[in-house]
């Protein structure tokens, strides 16, 4: 397949315009590690790389602000922000790897979600260059802003399906001064997600909770982040539920582990799983159906990431959750099996929206849930 | 409006629920931007999620443009009816439907007003996070439509933030469910682009909130300083350490003067009153406390003031709360601007809003979320001087200038509206409006929700994007652009 990486958003822009004409279907492509994400492309597909687009902005640390392009990786960005003691509080799989506009066009998040909301919360503006070659800016450069839609969100987790992100504004976090990370097992995921519970419950307020593991050996991992006297004091909360601490070098060796699960995808199918939080029951009989033996769990989020034998259970568990609103989506490995589950009730709305914005219907084209 | 339309709209709701009495109509012909008054031709105020359904499906089958309204407090005309449309009242829907504790989520009709949902919970010890000054009668439903914000935003976020799920009827009178408490579903963020789109999407009929656990200790500092220069300084100083506030308001001396006539706050004699509001675990609380005290000292803080108990507190926020509708006391008329700039620009930008009011001989109050450069002009003038209310108008203006050249918006939390249409060209361009008008065209392509708002030339749906090329139905003499 063909590559294309434009060194200007203008260019890429030119390069969407002839595919629209050319009616040529087209891959947004970041680093290229997770595409495994949606189906296959089409074989006359172009690949449009962002990688070339790499640059930060306008970072301007008193404001918390930073404009980076789309291609560049958000280990390159962490860097910049390190140097002033701030932060993307980010922890997507693929990690520092990932490009920015791919981590957001995937939607994608990992445990610090719990503390810190995901990506989409953090977005203040974007630029994107339409499927026929229009640039067009939404948001702007400041925190509060209500002027027109906010029709950047609408590309975070539309796997490039309405656009390619070509430039994004961030509203940043201080870092924290402090961490801690503390482990408890457990021999069954019952015991797991209730110790996982009681370490999410005030007085604790952690950065993260997760539930990892599979068959009789469960691991959860809780951290806490925030001013040293607080986070010290929450520790030894935990300590008293029962958890360990973890000298730091092994903590975040753990949760790098935790956030790339599943990154890059071995031969098993890859299952995601998202409901309510508070259906717990559903939850666990969900899980259960699709026979996970490794899996990375965030109960108190209603999220899990799974690795499976087979797809025997895909069907019972999306019997399960999707009546209450959740979604089990095979992020990889779904061979014939429906990728996606079922159509929501807003689905007119998302058909009708992507022929607005790409009437041609080159982005992207039968990869998505969309089509 | 003919006959057997309002037979159609008696019948579908009730004859009860539909006014036609012309000096009832006027009650609505504006909302809290009342230098805007349009009579609608008809007002409609379903009791329930069926009726507004019921509503919105006889406008699209008559092609009628509606307006939804919540409690008419909006500050940009967003709620001003369509002269030969109706106006969906919202007020009736004002439920609240289900309480979820264990999982920190309200689900809530439109007309609730926002202070309700805290008081509901509040005895569980949760609070609804989105503040707005007018929390004590605005509701919900008008909150989601403006994205509304309030003090408290910088850390807790907008109603974006806090919006879980939206039954939405949308124009074609269809129900749908945007956005839901799962994670990671798949979708585009429908719920997302809807909030903040001011009523020009639909009308939402139910809301699932997230409530907040009140932190345990809340500590709200008074800092006097001599200049809005060195309130805004210390602001500066207590962002970049890393303190992340609940809320940070600056008060210029004019609304500390406004202020105290109004509500006797107790504020202290200053140039500028830094108003700090943290909240969070004890030992963290106290300990962010003193570097905040000291990083106030440093920029010239020469008094410190700190309220602990929820009676000095409700002090404390009476007084800026009031501060809009304080300038009654110092001023005939005013204009309630709302600009954003980067925290970075506030000292020039003040500098130059008031240069501006000197040359234009008027006098600007500011009062301003300045943790998030939300700022709040207030130009004072008199309506009785002529030339006078012009001269504010082009003040006003020329304030949203600066904000843009700051790179800023023209609008924080009150909206575009009616009030702001022409600044959105200036604002954003050509491609980025029309960007905007597809996903309006997705939600509505008859253009029948709230037509005539946000948008500066509001395009049909079907137009050609380009070089202006007059629509067929424009030929016509059918509509017009304006």
């Amino acid at each position: 397949m063909e590559l294309i990486s434009p060194t200007s958003p203008e260019e890429l822009a030119a390069v969407l315009a002839q595919a629209s004409a050319a009616a040529r279907p087209v891959v947004p492509l970041g680093a290229g590690i997770h595409q495994h994400l949606v189906a296959p492309p089409p074989p006359d597909a172009l690949r449009l790389g962002t990688t070339a687009l790499d640059r930060v902005l306008e970072h301007v640390p008193a404001d918390l602000t930073l404009t980076v392009q789309a291609g560049a990786r958000l280990g390159q960005v962490q860097v910049v922000l390190a140097g002033h003691g701030q932060w993307l509080p980010w922890d997507p799989p693929g990690g520092a790897a990932a490009t920015i506009g791919g981590l957001l066009a995937c939607g994608l998040a990992g445990p610090l979600r719990q503390a810190y909301g995901t990506p989409r919360d953090w977005v203040l503006g974007a630029r994107i260059a339409l499927a026929d070659g229009t640039l067009v800016k939404s948001g702007g450069k400041v925190v509060k802003n209500v002027a027109g839609y906010d029709l950047h969100k609408l590309h975070i987790g539309a796997y490039g399906t309405l656009g390619v992100i070509v430039e994004v504004t961030f509203k940043l976090a201080p870092q924290p001064a402090a961490w801690r990370t503390l482990l408890a097992e457990s021999a069954d995921l019952a015991g797991a997600l209730e110790m996982a519970a009681r370490l999410a419950a005030p007085p604790l307020a952690p950065a993260s909770v997760v539930v990892c593991g599979g068959g009789t050996h469960y691991r959860v991992a809780v951290r806490f982040s925030g001013v040293p006297a607080a986070v010290a004091r929450q520790g030894q909360y935990a300590a008293g539920l029962g958890a360990t601490a973890l000298a730091d070098a092994a903590a975040a060796a753990l949760w790098q582990s935790l956030s790339d699960f599943g990154t890059p995808p071995d031969a098993r199918p890859l299952v995601r799983l998202g409901i309510a939080p508070q259906q717990r029951d559903a939850y666990r009989t969900a899980i259960d159906a699709l026979g996970a033996h490794d899996g990375v769990y965030q109960p108190t989020i209603g999220a899990a990431r799974m690795l499976c034998a087979d797809l025997a259970g895909l069907a019972a568990a999306r019997a399960i959750v999707e009546p209450l609103g959740g979604a089990v989506v095979v992020e990889h490995g779904a061979g014939d099996a429906p990728r996606w589950g079922a159509a929501r009730d807003s689905a007119r709305l998302m058909h009708a929206l992507r022929q607005r914005l790409d009437p041609a219907g080159v982005l992207n084209p039968g990869r998505a849930f969309v089509d | 409006m003919e006959q057997r339309i309002v037979d159609a709209f008696r019948r579908a709701l009730g004859a009860p629920c539909v006014i036609t009495d012309p000096m009832q109509l006027r009650t609505y012909e504006c909302d809290g931007l009342t230098n805007f008054r349009v009579v609608p031709a008809l007002v409609v105020i379903p009791e329930s999620a069926a009726a507004v359904q019921a509503a919105v499906r006889i406008c699209h089958d008559e092609r009628l443009p509606f307006v939804a309204r919540g409690a008419g407090t909006g500050l940009s005309g967003g709620a001003l009816p369509v002269a030969e449309g109706v106006v969906i009242s919202l007020t009736r829907l004002n439920r609240i439907l289900e309480v979820d504790l264990d999982n920190e989520c309200i689900i809530v009709e439109p007309g609730v007003i926002n202070a309700h949902v805290t008081r509901h919970v509040s005895d569980a010890g949760y609070f609804y996070a989105p503040d707005p000054s007018s929390q004590s009668v605005c509701t919900i439903g008008g909150n989601i439509a403006e994205n509304a914000g309030g003090a408290h935003c910088l850390k807790y976020g907008f109603t974006v933030t806090h919006v879980l799920a939206l039954d939405v009827v949308l124009p074609d009178g269809s129900m749908v469910r945007l956005g839901g408490r799962a994670p990671d579903r798949p979708g585009y963020d429908l719920a997302g682009v809807f909030v903040g789109s001011e009523g020009t999407l639909g009308i939402v009929t139910r809301a699932c909130l997230r409530l907040v656990k009140r932190p345990a200790t809340i500590q709200t500092l008074l800092a006097a300083f001599h200049s809005t220069d060195d309130a805004g300084a210390a602001v500066g100083a207590i962002i970049a350490a890393g303190v992340l506030p609940a809320a940070i308001e600056i008060m210029d001396r004019l609304s500390i003067v406004a202020a105290e006539a109004a509500v006797h706050a107790g504020y202290p004699d200053c140039g500028a009153l830094l108003l700090v509001e943290l909240d969070g675990p004890a030992s963290e609380v106290d300990a962010l406390m003193a570097r905040v005290n000291a990083l106030c000292s440093a920029c010239g803080a020469w008094e410190q003031r700190l309220a602990a108990s929820d009676a000095e507190r409700a002090v404390v926020w009476r007084g800026r709360k009031a501060a809009f509708a304080a300038m009654g006391r110092i001023s005939p008329n005013y204009i309630v601007q709302d600009g954003v700039i980067p925290r970075t620009a506030l000292a020039a930008v003040l500098r130059e809003i008031h240069e501006l009011g000197e040359r234009a001989g008027l006098r600007v109050a500011n009062v301003f979320h300045a943790g998030d450069g939300n700022l709040h002009p207030l130009v004072l003038y008199d309506r009785k001087v002529p030339g006078q209310e012009h001269a504010a108008e082009a003040l006003s203006g020329e304030i949203l200038r600066i904000c843009i050249r700051a790179g800023g918006s023209i609008t924080g939390e009150h909206g575009v509206g009616m009030e702001k249409r022409a600044f959105m060209a200036e604002m954003f361009a050509e491609p980025d409006l029309d960007t905007m008008q597809r996903v309006r065209c997705a939600f509505d392509p008859q253009r029948l929700a709230n037509p005539d708002k946000v948008f500066p030339r509001p395009r049909l749906c079907g137009e050609k994007t380009g070089p202006y090329v007059p629509h067929p139905l424009e030929v016509a003499g059918v509509a017009e652009f304006f």
